[in-house]
């Protein structure tokens, strides 16, 4: 009788002949362009095309782009931009946590026979185009849309506002709108898995529903709550489109749109590449905080 | 009437009224400006703000600007259908072999080939944007911007959705009938052709299904890749033509990307739902597959 | 609709200047993508030289042995002529009618961006037969070999072209490009909505920092038309300056607008937007003042539009931007006998007459006298203004290609500009 062992060593060639093939591919499109990435931002100037041409030998790359576009970023002609992105994605964020986490919460502990349904409500916008959703407020907070109509009815507003040209309100709006739903599921999942009976425990120790959910559940479902911000967090930064749909204005730009800019300047490739990287790195250094200290609070809830 | 109302917001074995409104209103807050949107797609009128009645001449009789005369906005439907559907039966396979293979590799690199899987999700799509449009430009020029490009890019990042959903089925269906067939005396591949491969027809159409509906929803990535007028997908159009004088034209063109999404999904959440309850499993099938999500 | 998704225009507003219906109603119509090129990527060759000429220096840009004229008395090509030009910039019926002269097809590919042009014509995927580019690309397109030098004696028609745009001073000789149309950068309004009184401001361009306008006005999503009303609204007429500090002051000046009128950067705002009174007062190409007309809605009346250039006003020393657009033919295109033909056909009065009342630019020919162009009827007499004339070279100012290093700068200040702040 074969051991799972033998099973296994028995096909090694087969398993790594199905995923080669994947793994080919993968190498190809997506670690490559990484490296294209880094050709171009460290790469030249042609001096005749005025555009950014990539070096593909590391010995030659130019490193002093990087210097000089954090120079920019960092109180520079970039600085302004790269503060308001920042400002965003953490507004954007808390507001994210501050109406997901109570559906979540909902959701995991209260739904009842009404799981199946609201979760599929809630998931629904993944799965309904992004663009769309940004399109539909377009359509609502037109001059003549059916927000201002509702906000004149009420008497909040004298006159239609032009909530889509330059209004810092209606990017974030749309930002929180976009990425809410990503935030729930994890939210709900890590909620989900907190055991009832630890919080009945809580219960039968005296303390109230609010002192329960502050000191048990909260805490509980804190690495949900860490998993869902950072999950919402990398797109937050590289989002260009929701300021460009929602706002014409520079008032309301984000690092995202200045990077497109660049890109497609020609001359302007390799900072444009640079500052890619730049966002690359950062985030990464996100994820790579947010897995240390899940592991380390993982490996902390094991002892 | 008012006594009934504050006796069931009071009931101590009910649940927490003012959570429940706020997640019913949260659900309304996120749905509803689509089915308003979808709604402007029938507009009398040209206008997307101020409904002017019923009628489906965005959709087919307006003669000149209809998703059905308009020759932009069709060629939009149909790139964006090709796209996915070329995304769909390229990623498949390529995801199916790679869940096979890394679930059962026991050998060195398949905790690098794990995170090198791991990786495109968590990227940002700006970023995989501009690193591809890089190579397309400088490394590898005779592939031209457009479908080929975006369909290359497109397969990039939606081989990692398809290997995770086969990957949860493989674990669901386990070794044993692979270990039976091979004692039976079949060779490692035929049981994974005679065996495996039937076992997973119901991951294998999921992950045709939600790489269709990944491909047809994707922006950022078509529109780095995008060489023309002749490549602009849904999304695209919907982004460019969001800056010039829209007409309900372009709610309509979205209400028909909505609605093939939604049929896709549906289709994949019936087929694993249909298999789980064959299989026996418990619990909603619409968890798992929000899960998957 | 035309659009590109990576033209920063086309996120504002289409860079097409009719709606797509229009342009497909003419025969032989193929917005194709030719894709048959090489796989050649960006080949180096060191004998390149970019040599930028200037009003005070004039350039004479050599020939290269590797990239000869053609032949004298050559046949015509069977075609198709292949066109690689911005969407809608040359009217169908004087296409259709060269094609019915000559006996060839027409194929017209548009490009949304110079760095796409350039590119294109760079990986040479396309083998196009004629292109257009602007005079501050011009030195970078001839350095780079992408261009091939013109055999005149396929060209007798030259000899209608302005003395002063035979020979210019970005390609003295006309070795390599032919003047298309000429064109001014200034400040259109609708005089329903707005009357501001330019002629009286000493620094015309000053009018756009007026809080009256806000949320109306709007600036050219261009960093070099847009920088230089910075320059020019700070004092300076040097639209071609290195000067960092002249740049900053310009950076400046250009952000105040941000807070002051909400302002937007579009691309087709001067006609599209314009005549849906998506703005009341925005910086305007001469041609797309003219083509507005076409854009406002039935029954309105588009003689409210008005047009206004700096450098006309008696009051003050303010400049502004005057340009020439120029055909010229790609080193590698198939059918050059044919491009030169049609060059020569584009020349001659009557169809270059037929083009300009589509693209509002008018052709430098000094066959044509600018002052009938209102009388008869291929400019209205509110846009009278617009009309482009040998003097206006004197009193405007060129753009000039800017080196690499300058450009990049120059980006980077547009980058600042675009970020508000």
């Amino acid at each position: 009788m074969a051991s799972a062992a033998d099973f296994s060593r028995n096909r090694t060639w087969l398993w790594r002949a199905l995923a080669a093939p994947g793994l080919a591919w993968l190498l190809l499109f997506f670690v490559t362009p990484f490296y294209a990435l880094l050709s171009v931002a460290m790469g030249r100037l042609d001096p005749v095309f005025s555009s950014a041409e990539p070096v593909w030998n590391p010995i030659h790359w130019n490193p002093a782009i990087f210097p000089e576009v954090l120079g920019e970023l960092f109180g520079g002609r970039l600085g302004a931009i790269f503060m308001r992105t920042f400002v965003y994605v953490g507004v954007a964020s808390t507001l994210c946590l501050l109406i997901g986490y109570p559906v979540a919460y909902y959701l995991a502990r209260h739904a009842g026979r009404w799981r199946g349904l609201l979760l599929g409500l809630i998931v629904a916008p993944f799965w309904i185009n992004y663009l769309m959703r940004m399109m539909a407020w377009q359509n609502l907070l037109a001059v003549d849309g059916y927000v201002n109509r509702f906000l004149m009815f009420i008497n909040a507003l004298d006159a239609p506002r032009a909530w889509l040209v330059g209004h810092h309100e209606t990017v974030i709006l749309g930002l929180v709108y976009g990425y809410v739903p990503f935030l729930i599921l994890p939210l709900y999942a890590a909620l989900d898995q907190i055991d009832s009976s630890v919080l009945e425990a809580a219960r039968d120790l005296g303390a109230g529903p609010v002192r329960t959910f502050l000191h048990v559940t909260l805490p509980l479902s804190k690495q949900g709550v860490m998993a869902g911000v950072v999950i919402i967090m990398l797109p937050l930064f590289g989002d260009y489109y929701t300021p460009s749909l929602l706002s014409g204005s520079p008032r309301t730009r984000m690092i995202g749109n200045e990077i497109d800019l660049f890109i497609n300047s020609g001359v302007g490739g390799a900072t444009g590449a640079a500052l890619t990287v730049i966002l690359m790195a950062f985030i990464t250094l996100l994820m790579a905080y947010y897995l240390f200290t899940v592991m380390g609070a993982a490996r902390e809830s094991q002892r | 009437m008012i006594d009934r109302v504050i006796r069931w917001w009071r009931d101590p074995w009910g649940q927490p009224r003012l959570l429940q409104l706020f997640v019913w209103a949260y659900i309304a807050w996120s749905l509803l400006p689509v089915v308003i949107a979808v709604q402007f797609g029938f507009n009398e009128g040209r206008s997307r703000s101020v409904w002017q009645g019923l009628s489906l001449r965005w959709y087919f009789t307006d003669p000149e600007l209809s998703v059905w005369n308009d020759a932009s906005l069709m060629a939009a439907l149909t790139q964006s259908l090709k796209l996915a559907g070329l995304t769909m039966m390229v990623a498949t396979p390529l995801g199916v072999a790679l869940a096979l293979g890394l679930a059962r590799w026991r050998g060195r690199g398949s905790k690098p080939a794990n995170f090198l899987l791991l990786l495109p999700m968590a990227t940002p799509e700006l970023v995989m944007g501009v690193a591809l449009f890089m190579v397309f430009i400088y490394l590898f020029p005779f592939i031209e911007l457009g479908t080929s490009a975006q369909l290359i890019g497109h397969v990039t990042f939606t081989i990692s959705y398809v290997v995770i959903v086969v990957r949860g089925r493989l674990f669901a269906i386990g070794r044993d009938y692979e270990e039976a067939a091979m004692d039976l005396g079949a060779t490692p591949a035929q049981a994974v052709r005679m065996i495996l491969l039937p076992l997973m027809a119901p991951a294998i159409f999921a992950s045709l299904m939600i790489a269709f509906a990944v491909s047809i929803d994707d922006f950022v990535i078509s529109a780095f890749l995008s060489g023309g007028a002749e490549s602009a997908t849904i999304p695209v159009r919907l982004y460019s033509s969001a800056r010039m004088a829209p007409t309900p034209a372009l709610n309509a063109l979205a209400s028909v990307l909505l609605f093939l999404t939604l049929l896709a999904v549906a289709g994949a959440a019936l087929v694993m739902r249909r298999s789980r309850d064959r299989s026996g499993a418990r619990g909603s099938a619409v968890e798992e597959f929000a899960r998957l999500s | 609709m035309v659009f590109h998704p990576r033209d920063p225009g086309w996120r504002r507003g289409a860079l097409n200047r009719r709606e797509l219906l229009r342009m497909v109603s003419g025969a032989g119509l193929s917005a194709s993508l030719a894709s048959c090129g090489s796989t050649a990527g960006f080949a180096t060759d060191d004998r390149r030289r970019v040599l930028i000429g200037t009003p005070e220096n004039p350039v004479q840009h050599p020939l290269f042995d590797d990239n000869p004229p053609i032949d004298s008395g050559l046949d015509i090509e069977p075609g198709p002529l292949r066109i690689f030009n911005w969407a809608d910039y040359v009217h169908i019926p004087v296409l259709n009618a060269f094609s019915e002269r000559y006996g060839v097809d027409w194929e017209y590919t548009t490009f949304y961006n110079n760095e796409e042009a350039i590119r294109k014509l760079r990986t040479k995927a396309g083998r196009f037969d004629v292109f257009f580019p602007p005079i501050e690309q011009v030195p970078k397109c001839i350095g780079g070999q992408l261009l091939q030098p013109l055999n005149h004696t396929y060209l007798p028609n030259l000899a209608n072209v302005w003395p002063s745009l035979v020979s210019p001073f970005y390609d003295q000789g006309a070795r390599y490009t032919v003047p298309y149309g000429v064109y001014q950068t200034g400040i259109t309004w609708r005089e329903d909505m707005v009357t501001p009184d330019l002629e009286a401001m000493t620094n015309p361009w000053h009018v756009f920092w007026d809080p009256q306008y806000d949320g109306i006005a709007g600036m050219y999503d261009d960093f070099r038309e847009t920088i230089g009303v910075g320059l020019y609204a700070t004092g300076t007429n040097d639209i071609n300056t290195a000067d960092p500090e002249l740049l900053e002051n310009a950076r400046r000046k250009l952000l105040e607008l941000i807070d002051l009128i909400n302002v937007r950067f579009t691309i087709d705002g001067a006609y599209a937007k314009i005549a849906e009174r998506g703005f009341a007062i925005h910086h305007a190409w001469s041609g797309d003042v003219v083509q507005a007309q076409a854009y406002f809605p039935q029954g309105e009346d588009p003689s409210v539009m008005r047009y206004f250039w700096p450098p006309r006003s008696e009051q003050s020393s303010a400049g502004g931007m005057v340009s020439v657009e120029t055909f010229a033919i790609p080193r590698n295109a198939e059918h050059p006998v044919l491009a030169h033909h049609f060059i020569n056909f584009m020349l001659e009065t009557e169809n270059a007459l037929s083009n300009f009342g589509w693209s509002g630019n008018p052709p430098p020919l000094r066959t044509l006298n600018p002052e009938t162009f209102v009388s008869e009827g291929h400019i209205p007499p509110n846009l009278a203004t617009t009309i482009t004339t040998e003097d206006d070279f004197l009193i405007g100012q060129l753009p000039i290609q800017l080196s690499p290093e300058i450009e990049i700068e120059w980006m980077k200040v547009w980058a600042s500009v675009q970020s508000g702040g």
